[in-house]
């Protein structure tokens, strides 16, 4: 019914601990984790308010495919796909550098790490930056 | 003490509650964290000789099913939020099994616990004392207690020479603003409040604080969103609120990730309202919070002070 | 203490006792200083009392609060819940930091316009006691809505 999730916040870098208060499988609150031995039962307000994107009605579920100017929704498999397609077209038709990489301190190390190493490997470009200058 | 984790046991055995919420060993050495027990398992976690920095009678009032019967394993402050709350018609009394746990003076670091006056929890259902012995104070206290094997005593209160040293501790802690002229103490309370970073932690975390329609909101246009620090109505208005009612609990001090001394501002307003208005918070649910009720007797005195 | 210190006095007045008695006042020309700036409620019981602590905020150097006399009040109990109210502010302001002699709770009824000059007068000269506001000229922390 009630169940107290232990697990690290997504935003910043300073990685605070936290619980979140799981009511019936919909995570509803916050509350601090004293023994975390970063936050120490501390939290700032995008901590406190970090659990409120999770069951937002806006947040999105599903890809989208831009089709004529408008949002389609399509299955991972579609999407991927394209993106595959189009990247290496891209890549074909007017070099590597013409591909540009952004990634996010949203993002854990090992997904920047996966990026970057997409980016110089994979496509062959060193055109890869953060929003935090990573 | 681990009579209480049997209490719990037999509760959830005989299915007199949906679950008890308590205060759990977490992964760490160290860690405390609330759960929600629902397996007898789960029971022999309960931590009973610590401070648990959440309040329990907060997540039961929020997060509680209305129509579900809950147990409730807390510390005298948490008790006495609970009843509080209850006052303000968040918790339904009648729902809920109160298992009250006595706390050893001196034993807790924090500059709130030395100032508490209230060690032993005798607004709870069923109290449980550091020597091994068991209360039942009300009626579903004594369901509780005749569950168990344990030797039971008569209701306890804080005995007097506990509570006479914890007021002198409270005088000490309190003493050296008392001593600073008044501007000297605004230029304090100022600068502290100078090092809000607007996190919200004190109000999410105060028990006493359950509006769903919080005054602090940035759409209610007192405290603007965006910007640090806060307008200093922030911490003012939220000591106007909770002001008569705080049980000194401090996890609002507890959770300020600027350490500003918020519990001690608190509890020193709290003496003086509760002299004023002879008011306790969290011993009995009949005498309602002073600043929103008046009172027969009031209504014939004709001065600007309350005598 | 400057000799010409001028203190800026708030006044909520309730709209069927006070602010009546305050206009008697003005009627019969008896003379109260002229510090003040009144701001008419509808009842005492209206005034937030973080009204008056943004008043004290944002720089006001005295604020007065005037209501029926207990019994008297238009809206049956309103007047008691301000006393309440006040006893608990001028607790808190006193815990804070703040004169709670800077603020003052009276009733004024709507023939006593007398005694409304005689408070005012005899307010002035407690603010004048007191000193301006320890904010002065420090607007701390008083941005209502921030404009983006």
């Amino acid at each position: 019914m009630l169940d107290f999730v232990a697990t690290t916040c997504p935003y910043c870098g300073v990685g605070c601990g936290f619980l979140l208060v799981v009511k019936n499988g919909e995570v509803v609150d916050t509350r601090p984790w004293a023994g975390h031995v970063v936050s120490e039962g501390r939290l700032c307000i995008k901590g406190w308010n970090a659990h409120q994107f999770i069951h937002h009605p806006e947040r999105l579920t599903k890809p989208l495919i831009r089709e004529n100017g408008e949002f389609r929704e399509s299955s991972w498999e579609e999407a991927l796909g394209l993106v595959a397609k189009r990247l290496t077209e891209i890549k074909g038709k007017t070099g590597p550098d013409s591909i540009a990489f952004l990634s996010s301190a949203k993002c854990t190390n090992e997904e920047n790490y996966l990026l970057q190493k997409f980016a110089r490997a994979v496509i062959g470009t060193n055109n890869i930056d953060h929003c935090a200058r990573l | 003490m681990e009579k209480v984790k049997q209490l719990v046991k037999e509760m959830l055995r005989k299915g007199m509650v949906e679950g008890v919420m308590a205060p759990v060993r977490g992964p760490g050495d160290d860690d405390i964290f609330p759960s929600f027990i629902t397996n007898e398992n789960e029971a022999d976690r309960i931590v009973l000789d610590s401070y648990y920095p959440f309040s329990l009678a907060k997540l039961v009032a929020k997060q509680g099913d209305k129509g579900a019967k809950v147990g409730v394993v807390v510390r005298t402050c948490d008790a006495r939020a609970l009843i509080e709350l209850a006052k303000r018609e968040q918790v339904d009394l009648n729902q809920a099994y109160i298992i009250g746990v006595e706390c050893e003076e001196g034993k807790f670091p924090f500059a709130w616990c030395r100032r508490c006056e209230y060690l032993i929890p005798s607004m709870a259902d069923a109290a449980f004392y550091l020597d091994g012995t068991v209360s039942a104070n009300t009626e579903k206290g004594k369901e509780l207690v005749s569950l168990l094997n344990a030797t039971v005593v008569e209701r306890k209160e804080t005995p007097k020479e506990a509570r006479e040293r914890a007021l002198k501790r409270q005088e000490e802690d309190f003493a050296e603003l008392a001593r600073l002229s008044p501007e000297e103490r605004l230029r304090y309370w100022l600068s502290y409040f100078d090092r809000c970073i607007k996190c919200y932690g004190c109000r999410n975390s105060c028990p006493i604080c359950f509006c769903k329609d919080c005054y602090l909101q940035p759409h209610k246009l007192i405290v603007a969103s965006g910007g640090n620090p806060p307008d200093k109505l922030f911490h003012l208005i939220r000591l106007m609120h909770v002001g008569d009612s705080c049980v000194n609990c401090g996890r609002c001090e507890a959770t300020c990730p600027m350490g500003i001394p918020i519990s001690r501002l608190y509890h020193m307003l709290y003496r003086e309202l509760s002299s004023a208005f002879h008011y306790e918070p969290g011993l009995d649910i009949s005498s309602l919070p002073p600043l929103g009720m008046i009172t027969d007797e009031e209504m014939k005195e004709l001065g600007v002070e309350l005598a | 203490m400057e000799k010409n210190f001028q203190p800026k006095i708030l006044g909520f007045l309730c709209n069927w006792c006070s602010y009546a008695g305050a206009d008697l006042a003005g009627v019969s020309r008896f003379q109260y200083p002229p510090n003040i700036r009144v701001i008419r409620v509808m009842c005492s019981a209206r005034i937030n009392p973080a009204f008056i602590m943004k008043a004290l905020l944002s720089g006001i150097d005295g604020v007065l609060v005037s209501g029926c006399h207990p019994g008297d009040c238009h809206y049956m109990k309103g007047n008691y819940y301000t006393r309440r109210r006040m006893t608990a502010l001028r607790r808190m302001l006193k815990v804070v930091g703040f004169e709670p002699e800077r603020v003052r709770l009276e009733w004024v009824s709507a023939s006593e316009g007398v005694r409304f000059a005689e408070v005012v007068n005899q307010f002035t000269e407690t603010i004048k006691k007191l000193g301006p506001n320890p904010l002065q000229g420090k607007r701390l922390g008083t941005n209502l809505v921030k404009k983006t």
